[in-house]
């Protein structure tokens, strides 16, 4: 019997079958490495410079994932029966006629809108200023929610801190950037705090988020605010990484508790984005 | 092949399989609800080839976790590692044990290390030092129990894989 497999004893030389556990020493050491990480990573968000990176390296595992995904749509799109796809055509059909009916009427509006589109035009932001990625995976962790798009970057344009807009609104900032990878933090992580400004009430505020799936809240708001449930609220602009008047989410409810110091205001983000496939960065 | 080496070969294909299952998407509910199948592995490894298993897999396990979930670097790896250490420290114990005391043992640990992932580190000068809320603790002993009851099978399933293709 092989000592180095088995303790073995020192009277009888027999294998003493008793596993080892694991050094103590080495425990103690480990845990005082992962201890140290987590300070580091909270103090200097050491992590930031090579997540992108880890990103990069990590794709092929994302592709992967999405393999079983890709191959039921693939699957259940070829079990479609000729009867259903001939229902699905005419269908569309009626859509198309509906769509040329309503184009009829376009046509007048947009003849009646020419002035309008002038002014349209003049506030217009620079279309080169946004870029268009593709998602790549979206982590599940509730209150970590880090969103990694595709990107391509040899421009160099795209920089941490830039904003990340879906078409209802503001859904992020980069975190973290790698070649052809950038992760982004969601409106909904707790880290995040979005300067905003309330539709009708014009009031200022920061939104803060509180995790997946949970209502955000608007951070050391006056008493004496007169924010309404339902209101909408767009980014302000300050502070200058979101740019101005994109919708960031609404107002769902405000309650004035004698025992707090501030408003409590709970705000409804826009929907999660797990059937979004692209989204845009603004870069300007 | 080196014996050794295969082995560790096997194991990592596992843990590797196991990974790539945690990071399907579904909804956020069942994703939030859905088993960690490396966290459970890593405690069937541990239980059952305790001088295979050592803190610097479990490390870097926990690493790649980290950065596949997207939390702190290195709040995965204490997991871990603390994971490998008391299933190490009890393997003999815990493993005569039946499956309905082991369940039990799994759907505590899951609670609490559902709990640690909730500490939010990052205002902890506040007074609220956790994310916990009541949504949060309906998903989290879903979670556990999904856990629990999940145990027994992958407990079959990867003693089938050690007896089938692990050499001791």
């Amino acid at each position: 019997m092989s000592e180095e497999e088995h303790k073995v004893s020192k009277l009888s030389s027999e294998a003493i079958f008793a596993e080892r556990p694991v050094s103590a020493s080495k425990f103690l050491i480990s845990i005082v490495f992962c201890l140290s990480l987590i300070i580091i990573d909270l103090r200097f968000n050491t992590s930031s410079i090579f997540r992108g990176y880890v990103q990069d390296f990590l794709s092929p595992l994302h592709n992967l994932i999405q393999l079983p995904k890709s191959l039921v749509t693939n699957f259940s799109e070829s079990m479609t029966s000729k009867e259903e796809l001939r229902e699905s055509l005419e269908k569309h059909k009626e859509d198309i006629n509906k769509l040329m009916v309503m184009n009829s009427q376009l046509a007048e509006i947009t003849r009646r809108n020419q002035e309008l589109d002038l002014v349209w035009n003049s506030v217009q932001m620079n279309k080169e200023a946004y870029s268009l990625a593709q998602k790549r995976s979206l982590s599940d962790n509730p209150f970590r929610p880090i969103l990694v798009l595709n990107i391509d970057n040899s421009r160099s344009t795209i920089k941490v801190n830039q904003p990340v807009l879906s078409n209802e609104g503001v859904m992020g900032k980069i975190s973290s950037l790698g070649l052809g990878s950038a992760e982004v933090m969601m409106v909904h992580d707790p880290r995040s705090m979005i300067p905003i400004i309330s539709s009708s009430t014009r009031i200022h505020g920061v939104v803060q988020g509180r995790g997946l799936k949970r209502t955000g809240r608007l951070v050391n708001l006056k008493k004496t605010s007169l924010l309404r449930e339902g209101e909408n609220l767009y980014s302000s602009g300050l502070g200058g990484v979101f740019p101005p008047n994109f919708l960031v989410g609404k107002i769902i409810s405000v309650k004035d508790r004698p025992d707090d110091e501030f408003l409590s205001v709970e705000v409804e983000f826009l929907d999660f984005p797990e059937e979004k496939d692209f989204f845009l960065i603004f870069t300007g | 092949m080196n014996k050794g080496f295969k082995n560790y070969l096997i194991i990592s294909l596992i843990f590797f399989i196991f990974l790539v299952i945690d990071s399907f998407s579904f909804s956020q509910e069942v994703n939030e609800i859905k088993p960690s199948l490396v966290l459970l592995g890593l405690i069937y490894w541990n239980l059952a080839l305790p001088q295979k298993m050592g803190v610097g897999f479990s490390l870097l396990l926990g690493l790649l976790y980290d950065f596949l979930q997207g939390t702190l670097l290195g709040m995965y790896p204490l997991v871990f590692i603390l994971t490998s250490y008391v299933c190490q420290r009890f393997f003999n114990r815990i493993r005569p044990m039946r499956f309905i005391q082991q369940s039990t043992l799994i759907f505590l640990f899951t609670l609490i290390v559902k709990f640690y992932l909730a500490v939010d580190f990052n205002n902890s000068l506040t007074r609220y030092l956790s994310l916990i809320d009541g949504y949060y603790l309906l998903l989290t002993f879903c979670n556990a129990l999904a856990s629990a009851i999940i145990w027994p099978i992958l407990f079959y399933c990867l003693r089938y894989c050690r007896r089938r293709w692990i050499k001791t």
